[in-house]
């Protein structure tokens, strides 16, 4: 099984959004794939109308206590199940802590149901903590949407950073722009002259769109309701250039 | 949870949706609505093989073990070399081959897959709806297909088609459909047997019996005039073999007058069957052989094959002038009519019981008799008169199995069926060598130059006379253990 982090620093910069969406597309093109909603806010969970409850707190799972499986929830396409996220998710960085072995946890957790899947999908909540250098030390590729704007690429160098100095070789970045919006000239200028040594950056961007918002209307990915519009499209794009990366 | 299926007489979404508070979402994921009819040979082979072949006008569907096997066609298939090769051509094919397919009922099927939504919109079960209708008989069955950290909702469902009534069943719905229906499919049975009553009648047993005969022999007399299906014909005679024997081996049960008028009617009906069974036999077997010819001599046969299937054409008209002859109407009436009034000697008196076992007695005392004097070089007709004893012993165990304790029959009739096809097998190849030279004769006379095919039917013939060689010695092994103290011994605790 292959896993991959939707991670930012920052927040508000769409990961959720990608997650999901990449989510839907992997399902769609015949993976074998489960969501995880690390999230305390639990978008991920609602965007698929899973309820945001977890049978047993994430306590238990990360002590390798709880099973699970029992955890996981079918969402209403082929090929795509989700572990739903709840407001025990706020404390994982204190359960993990707690841990023998934190930074083997989260991986550990991965494994537990690595069987039944061909890839995982974290929806990694924002900020450098326990939880999130976990869920990059488990990850094949960190997918990391960018708003073309100079404090996101500052933030960006800082991961980039993070990943090099604590030795994370085998996780490879690969960085997307996300809410694109090139009417605007800061962000085309951003755009054009990005330039990253050290990571990936994708040709491919999600534009900024009025159906990206109306996925909390529809409670379902853009590709559902909206499936040739141009952030369905983007995703899709998106998601054959990570397919080459994984 | 796994998938289940229940069948229901009706099925109300809204009786659903009272029951669970959740909704069936209106729009169909996916759905198809199919007519055609069921497929199955006269005899539903397919049925006894668990099978259920449903034909419609682009697809052919065989329903098995709850998985189902489907291929495309633009025609219904009339026999199994009409399928497209494949996994379902091989099943239809090892299950029926050589009879023929024949509509057995028309059948309707719409299936409609349904998302059961909770109060957030979420898709908590999928249900697959399947209306079907054959034969006057209609059902639903819903499958209930529980999603992953939903089980408990799925139960909830399973609960409200519970309470419209609905039971879990593992058929398909054409073989749940079939069995409801009126049809009665397997009730065709090839042999007949006396009721479990031993001291019934002998007279009133055997009259029973013939009759069951009778009854078989016209459920074919259509499929034998068709004349796409030889086996109509061979059941046929089977039926009027049997008869025969039933009739000989209880020769003092009916008045000696009608007794010789009929043994003399029905063997003249026999006689004119033979010919067009025959060839029926020997177009089989001639594309046989002819995968076992070297393959620069195979097509030297094909003039006896033309030779044979020309034969067969001119015999199947005389078939079907007999069965519509005055003559053959009038034989079945005046049958019919003896078999329904009352008419026995006081040999026909006796209790069933007694008379079947000695019946039984002195057929297996004759192939003791027969089957001892066998050697090594005895000719093929004293084998072949053997064969033909044990042929009127398994009419009469199977005639009378219910009267005698099963576990002995069961292995007598085991011992007797093996013994039976090596006797068979032989006197097949004695029977085809000696048709094959005279047939290889007759196509002959209409060939300029016949050395060709007198060549390949000579290599044939050595052939089969190798093949006779190594089933002669079977036989006789076979007979000396049907002819043993064990057997003996198994016959007399059966009879005793």
């Amino acid at each position: 099984m292959k896993i991959l982090a939707v991670y930012s620093i920052k927040g508000g910069v769409g990961k959720t959004a990608a997650a999901v969406n990449l989510a839907y597309c992997a399902a769609r093109s015949g993976l074998r794939t489960l969501l995880w909603d690390f999230d305390p806010q639990a978008a991920s969970t609602f965007y698929f109308r899973v309820k945001p409850k977890l049978n047993k707190s994430m306590k238990k799972a990360v002590q390798g206590k709880s099973d699970l499986e029992a955890e996981i929830k079918a969402t209403d396409f082929d090929n795509l199940d989700i572990i739903p996220a709840d407001f025990s998710c706020r404390n994982m960085d204190l359960f993990l802590d707690a841990a023998d072995k934190p930074k083997k946890a989260v991986r550990d957790m991965f494994r537990s149901v690595s069987g039944e899947y061909d890839l995982a999908i974290a929806d990694a909540p924002p900020g450098i903590t326990l939880l999130s250098e976990g869920i990059m030390r488990a990850s094949d590729v960190i997918a990391v949407p960018l708003i073309p704007t100079t404090l996101s690429l500052r933030t960006c160098e800082m991961l980039l950073d993070f990943l090099k100095e604590n030795k994370m070789k085998d996780v490879t970045p690969a960085l997307f722009f996300s809410m694109a919006d090139r009417r605007k000239k800061i962000h085309r200028e951003v755009m054009d002259g990005a330039d990253f040594t050290e990571a990936k950056l994708l040709e491919s961007y999600v534009p900024y769109s009025a159906d990206v918002e109306k996925m909390g209307l529809h409670r379902a990915p853009v590709g559902v309701f909206s499936p040739k519009s141009k952030a369905a499209l983007s995703y899709g794009n998106i998601w054959k250039e990570i397919v080459n990366i994984l | 949870m796994k998938k289940q299926i229940f069948v229901l007489a009706s099925f109300a979404p809204a009786e659903l949706s009272g029951f669970t508070g959740w909704s069936l979402r209106s729009e169909v994921i996916k759905g198809s609505a199919e007519s055609g009819h069921i497929l199955d040979t006269f005899d539903w082979l397919l049925w006894q093989a668990d099978c259920v072949l449903f034909s419609s006008p682009s697809l052919l569907r065989l329903y098995r073990g709850g998985k189902t096997v489907s291929t495309e066609i633009s025609l219904p298939p009339e026999t199994y070399e009409d399928i497209p090769e494949g996994k379902l051509r091989d099943i239809v094919r090892i299950s029926t081959s050589p009879r023929v397919l024949e509509a057995k009922a028309e059948c309707a099927l719409k299936t409609g897959y349904f998302s059961i939504i909770n109060e957030d919109g979420k898709t908590v079960c999928r249900l697959g709806l399947t209306e079907i209708s054959t034969d006057g008989f209609s059902c639903y069955f819903a499958e209930l297909m529980p999603m992953k950290g939903y089980e408990k909702e799925a139960a909830l469902v399973q609960a409200a088609l519970e309470d419209q009534g609905g039971k879990e069943t593992r058929k398909s719905p054409p073989v749940y459909a079939l069995r409801k229906s009126g049809l009665k499919p397997g009730a065709y049975k090839t042999s007949a047997e006396a009721d479990n009553i031993p001291d019934a009648r002998t007279g009133d047993v055997l009259r029973d019996i013939l009759l069951q005969l009778l009854n078989i022999m016209e459920q074919n007399e259509e499929g034998v005039t068709r004349g796409r299906d030889p086996e109509f014909l061979h059941d046929y005679r089977v039926a009027l073999r049997r008869s025969r024997s039933a009739f000989s081996m209880f020769r003092g049960v009916f008045p000696p007058e009608e007794h010789s008028h009929f043994r003399e009617r029905l063997s003249g009906l026999f006689a004119l069957t033979s010919l067009s069974r025959d060839l029926d036999v020997y177009i089989k077997k001639i594309r046989e052989y002819r995968e076992i010819l070297p393959e620069d001599m195979r097509d030297e046969l094909l003039p006896v094959e033309k030779y044979l299937i020309n034969s067969k054409k001119k015999e199947q008209g005389k078939l079907i002038a007999l069965f519509g002859s005055e003559e053959y109407r009038s034989l079945k009436s005046d049958w019919r009519d003896f078999l329904t009034r009352e008419i026995h000697t006081e040999q026909g008196e006796r209790c069933v019981r007694d008379s079947a076992a000695e019946v039984i007695k002195n057929a297996y005392g004759k192939i003791l008799k027969s089957g001892r004097r066998l050697h090594a070089g005895s000719p093929a007709g004293e084998i072949h008169r053997v064969r033909i004893g044990c042929k009127k012993l398994r009419y009469a165990l199977e005639f009378f199995r219910p009267l005698f304790p099963e576990k002995a029959a069961d292995t007598v009739t085991k011992k007797l069926k093996n013994l039976q096809d090596a006797l068979g097998a032989h006197q097949d190849y004695e029977v085809q060598r000696e048709k094959l030279l005279y047939y290889t004769e007759e196509a002959a006379k209409k060939l300029k130059n016949p050395l060709n095919l007198s060549v390949a039917s000579g290599y044939l013939a050595r052939y089969l006379d190798e093949l006779q060689s190594a089933e002669r010695d079977k036989c006789l092994e076979l007979i000396e253990d049907f002819v043993s103290v064990k057997t003996r011994g198994l016959i007399r605790e059966m009879l005793k």
